[in-house]
């Protein structure tokens, strides 16, 4: 019910009592006043007479009395006097005219003189009269009465608008206001607190509106400072890594040269050193990626098996080196499909998978693949190696923890792997854990909730891309950094490539209208004209060089940034440093496609 | 002894309960007073003497008169009344008759009509009221109209009578300038209003004659009348001057029949007067 409904109810009801109270009490006075006029009217009647007749009653003029009273009678019939009588002084009737009825109100005076006698006047006033002159009344009143209801209701109805017009007004713009309107206000006239309420409203509004617009400004400030940070570290990471970058790249060619085993020695250094700096580095940024809230699953239809059994393949490796068996055991309720990032969960697979094998010093090391009951995906890492005491365990996913300080200086790593694995687990929504007991080996394990899927038919496409590898291409490859340069030439001489090279996005596409390519290799980042605005320019010339298979190289893994890559017009990217064999599928992938198209 | 005593004492209860019985059913007199001034006036002063004779006598009265004195002594005429106060020539008529018996007058043993006429008036004579209009009672009032009249006709007057109902209207009417004269009594005059008395002159009074009669009807018992009899002469105006004085009384005195033999010696040439002035 609303208010205005409540307070027209509850005003009505009040006059309606009041007005029934007010009808009653007067329909009693009503009552009471005819009965005290008819009782004065009658009394006043005998009294008139009984001074009248005196003369006549004392000279006993018969003639007299009966002519006066018998007109009287007629006269005051029609007004309630249906009884009038004149009695001797022994009580016996002298003259009567009408008729004394039990309803009848009597009246009597005496005719008298010095306490003597004479006669005694009696009225009777009818009952009857009484009733239905009070009935007249009555029913006046009750008209009177309705009518005042009326009125009165439509006054209510008309002061409950007005009075909850305005509350209504500033019920409507509080929810609007709720609703995210901070525009809203309301306008209510007069000088009432409803007014007063309106405007104090109004002032919240504007105070909302403020404070609302000093956070957005503060949120904007601190989106844009957060913004700066990740450009930061992107940045940095860039720096970084572009010269250590040429550094593995160097010594890996280095290693391949013919040199003295002492010589072979020192190379070899130099490139694990540059491996682990590059590692340490992609953990730190990767974490406080992860942390910063940077990272954004690509979530796409994965075929699991073949997936993990790629992973195991490329650990196996590593686990034979040591003397260990690598065992990969799915259970029949696994599916062929599932839709996941795939990249990450690699990651966190050969973390756990790559923990186990640096710890292990024999025995198997097995990775279970399962569904669990509620139809998580379970995977888990058991080790045969020396366990971890219980009192470690709780830290163990924390950031820079590991199972002891020796572990370090015994294993390296940079004790960022297993905080990565849980931030990771953790944001795509699911568990990780492990068990153990010093020298009863360790089980790490992760369950993430994925949804099956049905994979598409890729083999068609993926098969025949293998035959033409060998193939001599010519690349350009444009590239800022004279060592990135350098680093670039070796890998793709090492390929039997020919190689041009420009130094920024403008002389790229310069050179492009020039000469004939198959391929161009694009850097990101460079001075002048970067690698985005140059694909975008290369995919909007004329003729057929405008479908030149690109390769974007980037340090950037954010996946909006590959996004934009690709919308720009990339076939592909690599990321830096760059992997030989990675640059090398790539290659592949993008001028097969490319020779596909062309046939 | 003691069953006696007790229905004696029951005889005497008995007859404690039942006397006021008898004595309530006593008979009441009826007591007729001629009607000179206005029936309620008349009821006013005679009532008062009336209640003190009832106790005086321990005989009950009815009050009663009439609208004028024609009907007044036809209901004489019709013995209606036990006891009557009425004017000497209605008395002589009564008892001539043997219907009624006087058995007292007042006082002063003079009844005396007068003609007024208003202080300022011309008239200082009978003569001057030759050709005039004239107010009277009634026909039948005794003094006031009939002696009047009859005295006037035989001073060889000519005049026309008007009747106006009372004494009291003839004074009032001759004193409000509506007629030159008027007949009345010495008695009511002097009894009569104050303001209007004072603008009245008397011009003429009659020779005295014995006053109006209190008389009995015979059928009242010997012992009744005796008793009342008595009880109105132990009236006078020493002990119960209240009650006399609005009357004009100063008393009463016992009479006999024969005292209105004044009255009896004028009758027939007061009828023949008064019925010529019908």
């Amino acid at each position: 019910m609303s208010l205005r409904q409540k307070l027209v109810l509850i005003l009505l009801l009040f006059q309606l009592f009041l007005v029934a109270s007010l009808v009653w009490q007067t329909g009693i006075l009503i009552r009471e006043n005819h009965e005290e006029d008819v009782d004065k009217g009658g009394q006043a009647l005998a009294e008139s007479l009984a001074v009248v007749l005196k003369d006549s009653v004392i000279a006993e003029n018969l003639a007299a009395l009966k002519q006066t009273l018998n007109s009287t009678y007629e006269t005051l019939d029609d007004q309630g006097v249906d009884y009038l009588a004149l009695y001797n002084e022994n009580q016996e009737v002298i003259f009567e005219f009408g008729e004394s009825l039990a309803t009848t109100r009597a009246f009597q005076k005496n005719v008298e003189v010095a306490n003597y006698t004479f006669a005694m006047i009696h009225v009777g006033i009818s009952a009857d009269y009484i009733s239905s002159d009070i009935v007249s009344d009555q029913k006046d009143l009750i008209k009177v009465a309705a009518l005042q209801m009326l009125v009165f209701t439509l006054v209510t109805l008309f002061l409950s608008k007005f009075l909850t017009e305005p509350i209504k007004k500033l019920q409507q713009a509080t929810r609007r206001l709720a609703g995210g309107k901070l525009d809203t206000r309301v306008a209510i006239k007069g000088r009432d607190e409803l007014q007063q309420l309106g405007q104090s409203f109004n002032e919240m509004a504007d105070h909302l509106q403020e404070t609302h617009a000093e956070l957005q400004n503060k949120a904007e400030t601190a989106r844009a400072a957060e913004k700066a940070k990740s450009e930061f570290l992107s940045t940095m990471s860039h720096e970084i890594r572009t010269p250590l970058n040429a550094v593995i790249g160097m010594s890996q060619v280095l290693k391949e040269t013919r040199l003295d085993p002492r010589q072979k020695t020192i190379v070899n250094n130099i490139h694990t050193s540059g491996q682990h700096l590059m590692h340490l580095i992609n953990d730190v940024l990767d974490f406080s990626r992860i942390e910063a809230g940077q990272v954004e699953l690509h979530i796409e239809p994965v075929n699991i098996r073949e997936q993990l059994a790629n992973v195991v393949e490329i650990l196996r490796h590593d686990a034979v080196e040591k003397g260990l068996d690598l065992v990969l055991n799915v259970s029949p309720g696994v599916k062929g499909c599932y839709r996941c990032d795939i990249a990450r969960l690699r990651q966190i697979l050969f973390n756990l998978a790559g923990n186990a094998i640096k710890f292990s010093e024999k025995g198997v090391v097995e990775i279970n693949v399962r569904t669990d009951s509620s139809e998580m995906l379970k995977i888990e890492v058991v080790d045969q190696g020396p366990g971890i005491p219980e009192a470690r365990q709780a830290q163990l996913f924390n950031r820079f923890t590991q199972a002891d300080a020796s572990i370090t200086r015994q294993y390296g790593g940079t004790g960022l792997g297993l905080a990565i694995c849980r931030a990771l687990v953790n944001l795509m929504g699911g568990e990780i854990g492990l068990e153990s007991q010093t020298d009863m080996g360790s089980t790490f394990w992760f369950s993430l909730p994925l949804d099956d899927c049905v994979l598409p038919d890729l083999n068609a496409v993926e098969q025949p891309a293998k035959t033409s590898s060998k193939k001599s291409l010519v690349i350009l490859v444009a590239e800022d950094n004279v060592t990135n340069q350098l680093l670039m030439r070796i890998l793709l001489e090492k390929e039997g490539h020919q190689a041009e090279y420009a130094e920024n996005g403008q002389q790229a596409v310069e050179i492009l209208q020039n000469g004939q390519f198959d391929l161009i290799l694009m850097d990101m980042h460079m001075p002048v004209m970067d690698g985005l605005e140059a694909t975008r320019q290369i995919r909007a010339m004329d003729g057929q060089k405008n479908k030149t298979p690109i390769i974007m190289v980037s340090a950037e893994s954010q996946k909006s940034m590959q996004d934009e890559m690709l919308t720009a017009g990339a076939d592909d990217f690599v990321l830096k440093p760059v992997d030989i064999e990675q640059l090398r599928r790539s290659i592949e992938r993008v001028v097969n496609r490319d020779f596909t198209l062309g046939a | 002894m003691e069953t006696k005593a007790t229905r004696a004492w029951f005889l005497v209860l008995c007859l404690a309960v039942v006397w006021p019985l008898f004595a309530a059913d006593q008979k009441s007199y009826t007591f007729g007073v001629v009607p000179q001034v206005s029936a309620t006036r008349l009821a006013e002063t005679w009532i008062p003497l009336l209640q003190e004779l009832s106790k005086e006598s321990g005989v009950d009265f009815r009050f009663k008169t009439a609208v004028d004195i024609a009907t007044f002594d036809q209901r004489v005429t019709d013995q209606a009344y036990d006891f009557v106060y009425m004017n000497p020539y209605q008395y002589a008529l009564a008892s001539d008759r043997g219907q009624y018996q006087a058995f007292a007058h007042r006082k002063e043993n003079t009844l005396q009509g007068i003609l007024v006429v208003h202080k300022e008036s011309p008239v200082i004579g009978l003569a001057d009221l030759n050709y005039l209009h004239i107010a009277f009672p009634s026909p039948n009032a005794f003094a006031a109209s009939m002696l009047a009249r009859a005295l006037l006709k035989k001073e060889g007057i000519r005049f026309t009578p008007h009747y106006v109902g009372s004494h009291e209207s003839v004074y009032q009417v001759v004193a409000d300038g509506l007629y030159p004269a008027g007949g009345g009594i010495l008695r009511t005059f002097n009894t009569s209003d104050e303001l209007v008395r004072d603008e009245l002159r008397i011009l003429w009074k009659t020779p005295l004659y014995t006053p109006h009669a209190f008389a009995h009807n015979h059928r009242v018992p010997g012992e009744i009348a005796g008793v009342v009899t008595k009880a109105l002469l132990a009236i006078d105006s020493e002990s119960h001057a209240d009650i006399l004085e609005p009357l004009g009384f100063k008393g009463f005195v016992m009479v006999q029949d024969s005292d209105w033999d004044d009255v009896r010696a004028i009758q027939a040439f007061l009828q023949t007067t008064v019925s010529e002035q019908r």
